[in-house]
């Protein structure tokens, strides 16, 4: 059995005010991933750190302890100036780029016991943090054994309740916004914490594709049902490829209603698209010939012209905010056709407004 | 049994003048009319199950509206028998015009229309797929066909679905590169920079090694875990990847031999973001400037897809170590449909297909088009297993190549210059020639040669595979800022 995070985090609280009492020397990497900005914490980082701090893992008397907020910290015992060389050179690589602005490390040594007390305060958080389950984050990431296990599960949960929708707008030329359609999905965090609670499905980037799959199949069964689509407007739905050719996509299409022909957009993603390009363009070629709108999602601004949409075949792409798009002037010719997502505050309207974004979505339009 | 219905329902449209499926309410008058589609005579990897279940549901769908039935053969192709008339509605409020005057049933245009656009990405004849026959006129090849498929044995019919690979083969693979000596798993390549005649003087040699890709082997992995093809589920793939570089970089960097590689053709290591990203490549990088070998590395198409930002930060990582980076398996498609040269890499690995012999002509400019945007001498034509690969390649400017042919070519050369090649097939000295573990080259009675072409690592020293890498490095030089940041922080 994993222990949650909040237990760790006591625990290392625990062993730091240990050597400060009985004045054992030890050094103290912390990492605190939970400082960096918003846009350089994808996924796959607290995974990516791990690996970085490897080589400190392996020094004498080491033990890696995690802390809320993906944070995390390692414990040594002596001298290893290699490894925390080797460790904070990779670190480095990790959250430097060419096209972002520097940022602070976020981390930091210190020596224990003298630097007991500056880490302490550092790392003691509100009171409720450590002490309420629901707070606590998952404490491993999904490996293979974990993602079977969760496979199986899904086939028979009931996944209606973990259904979202959020509305797309088109934006009108004298700044009003219209409901173009809702794209339609499954929260994965809300699932997860459900069904894996002390796994972080995320954490692995392509053990989370795979599992997409399946999650695929469970929408497309939920939209079968007779009375789902009744009386539903226009709305998107992200799948794979393979999951336009399954069965469960044949049935679904069987399934809708009518007025809804040609108002469903397709949600598809460039690894998957290139993972398998024969059957995409297979895909792409039936669900056109049946009506349906595609969209392309999950790919970084600086590679929009690396997937140009009329040599792609697809209708649409979708972007995320973040605040490196500011130094991004000018979108390409596909601008129009472009959505903007988690458009959240007035900065990303302006932006979007300003390049010609095609549709937005985000609680700047829609606070709900 | 769908043959055996599929005659006999034919037979009887034939009693009956043609005029009667034999299925459901007949409306009266118009001919009937059979069109197959002759999925079977796709080119491997087709017909793949979503082939016949997508064909298999458009066709029902004309079934339904035109008092017809639809049926599945054994060996994968469809036929639909139907009342013609009426059949140029598309049933979605659509119309088409009229069938051409050589279509004489007034036939399905928009059926075959969308049949074939459906099928142009996996033939390059889509109409030759299917057979229209107006049961009015002459039956004579329907009822062969017909007679065919109901005389036809089939072992087994075509499966329903891939097989899908269980998440827990890549456990099972992380527990094999824990156990078993790595360089048993691994494989070894050379790519060659080829010139034809036309292109050297008389001196220059005419097949140059550019590079070793050194790689896990998927056949040897596939062997190892009861079969379940390690590379079919290119999601899981990608997770076993990144399992399996880490180990590679330890156990390349670790290897004395590395400092034999000086002035040899580079080696190339094929990696996920992530393993770029981390310490083994740091030390990798480190332990190649101390031996002064020198190195490249691979990443995937479908790796860098997926995060632009890691993709960027591992380019910088890779410059920074004076490596070259090659953008690896880059299909045709990937070419025509996206633009994978924007990726800035050093170099580009096509995959060969046999398509690219003949493809559509908007698809062969297209083609010819993003060979240029890429710069020809950028291409690596990988999986060059025939001389049409090397052919196609040649004709579009492309120097380089890697695949099985090339393999061929260095080891005829290797047994023509060999004085021992008499003990030795072509074939073996081939296989010898990509094996990295010392099983893999038993036999060879001159392993020197074996090696000549590229880098010759210490591979028979290698050791226990669980050990990870041990080498000094300098002191820390960010121990003052941290103190500094520490402050800061609290």
């Amino acid at each position: 059995m994993t222990m949650d995070v909040a237990s760790e985090a006591a625990l290392f609280s625990g062993l730091v005010r240990e050597c400060a009492a009985a004045g054992i020397g030890r050094c103290v990497l912390l990492l605190r991933l939970s400082s960096l900005p918003r846009a350089l914490r994808r996924p796959q980082l607290l995974r990516l750190a791990r690996d970085a701090i490897e080589p400190l893992a392996q020094s004498d008397r080491a033990r890696v302890f995690r802390l809320p907020g993906d944070d995390l910290a390692v414990v040594w015992r002596g001298d290893a100036a290699g490894a925390l060389d080797a460790a904070i050179a990779a670190l480095t690589r990790l959250i430097e780029s060419d096209d972002s602005p520097a940022v602070p490390a976020p981390w930091a040594l210190f020596r224990l016991p003298g630097d007991a007390d500056a880490l302490l305060a550092l790392i003691s958080p509100p009171a409720s943090a450590t002490t309420s389950p629901a707070t606590a984050t998952p404490s491993g990431e999904l490996d293979s054994a974990a993602l079977a296990a969760l496979e199986t599960a899904l086939a028979t949960v009931d996944v209606s309740r973990f259904v979202r929708r959020r509305g797309v707008h088109v934006a009108g030329p004298d700044a009003s916004f219209r409901l173009r359609w809702e794209r339609r999905f499954l929260s994965i965090t809300e699932l997860s914490e459900a069904l894996s609670p002390d796994r972080a499905v995320r954490g692995d980037p392509w053990l989370f594709r795979r599992l997409t799959r399946t999650l695929d199949q469970r929408m497309l069964a939920l939209l079968s049902a007779s009375h789902e689509l009744r009386d539903a407007g226009p709305f998107s739905i992200g799948l794979n490829v393979a999951s336009i050719l399954s069965p469960g996509f044949l049935r679904f299409d069987a399934a809708l209603p009518a007025a809804l022909r040609g108002h469903v957009i397709l949600e598809l993603r460039p690894p998957d698209v290139l993972g398998d390009a024969a059957a995409f363009v297979f895909a792409r070629d039936f669900a056109r010939a049946r009506g349906y709108r595609l969209l392309l999602c999950g790919l970084g601004v600086e590679f929009l012209a690396v997937f140009p949409l009329d040599r792609m075949g697809l209708d649409l792409v979708a972007l995320r905010w973040s605040d490196r798009l500011n130094e991004v002037e000018d979108i390409g010719p596909d601008a129009a056709r472009c959505l903007l997502r988690d458009v959240d505050t007035r900065e990303a309207l302006t932006w979007a407004r300003a390049r010609g974004v095609g549709f937005v979505q985000g609680r700047a339009i829609d606070p709900g | 049994m769908a043959a055996d219905q599929f005659l006999e329902a034919v037979r009887r449209a034939l009693r009956h003048g043609a005029t009667q499926v034999g299925v459901g309410p007949q409306p009266a008058g118009g001919g009937i009319v059979a069109l197959v589609l002759h999925l079977s005579s796709l080119r491997p990897p087709a017909p793949r199950p979503h082939h016949r279940r997508v064909a298999r549901v458009i066709l029902q769908d004309v079934a339904a509206r035109h008092a017809g039935q639809v049926f599945a053969f054994a060996n994968g192709d469809i036929a639909l028998l139907c009342e013609a008339s009426g059949l140029h509605e598309t049933g979605r409020g659509q119309t088409v015009r009229e069938a051409s005057a050589g279509d004489p049933a007034g036939l399905p245009s928009l059926l075959v229309a969308a049949l074939t656009r459906l099928l142009r990405i996996d033939t390059i004849d889509p109409a030759g797929l299917i057979s229209v026959w107006p049961l009015g006129t002459d039956h004579a090849p329907l009822l062969a066909y017909a007679t065919a498929r109901a005389e036809e044995r089939v072992v087994a019919p075509p499966p329903d679905d891939e097989p899908a690979m269980h998440p827990g083969v890549a456990d099972e693979i992380g527990t094999l590169i824990g156990k078993a000596h790595i360089h048993d798993l691994m494989q070894r390549q050379t790519a060659v920079a080829l010139r034809p005649p036309r292109d050297r003087a008389l001196q220059d040699r005419a097949i140059r090694p550019i590079f070793c890709e050194v790689a896990f082997s998927i056949a040897a992995l596939t062997a190892r875990t009861g079969g379940a093809h390690a590379g079919s589920d290119p999601f899981l793939f990608r997770h076993i990847a990144a399992q399996l570089d880490r180990r590679m970089l330890d156990f390349v960097a670790d290897q004395q031999g590395l400092a034999a590689a000086r002035g040899a053709p580079p080696l190339h290591l094929n990696l996920t973001l992530g393993a770029i990203l981390s310490p083994s490549f740091a030390a990798f990088a480190a332990a190649c400037r101390a031996a002064g070998a020198t190195a490249g590395v691979e990443v995937s198409l479908i790796e860098a897809s997926a995060d632009s930002r890691a993709f960027a930060a591992a380019r910088t990582a890779v410059m920074r170590a004076g490596m070259a980076l090659a953008l690896d398996g880059v299909s045709h498609l990937a070419m025509l449909l996206a633009a994978p040269w924007l990726l800035e890499t050093d170099l580009l690995k096509l995959d060969w297909s046999p398509r690219l012999e003949d493809l559509p002509d908007s698809d062969r400019r297209d083609m010819a088009a993003a060979i240029q945007a890429t710069g020809a001498h950028r291409i690596v034509l990988q999986r060059a297993g025939s001389e049409a690969a090397i052919q196609w390649g040649l004709a579009l400017g492309i120097r380089r190549f890697q695949g099985r042919h090339i393999d061929a070519m260095l080891g005829a050369s290797r047994i023509v210059g060999c004085a021992l090649s008499s003990a030795c097939a072509l074939r073996q000295c081939i296989e010898r020639g990509g094996a990295i573990g010392p099983a893999g080259r038993a036999g060879c009675g001159n392993p020197a040669l074996l090696d000549a072409a590229v880098p010759s690592l210490a591979w028979q020293n290698a050791g226990s595979p669980a050990q990870p890498i041990r080498r000094p490095l300098p002191l820390a030089p960010h121990l003052t800022p941290l103190r500094a940041e520490a402050a800061a922080l609290s």
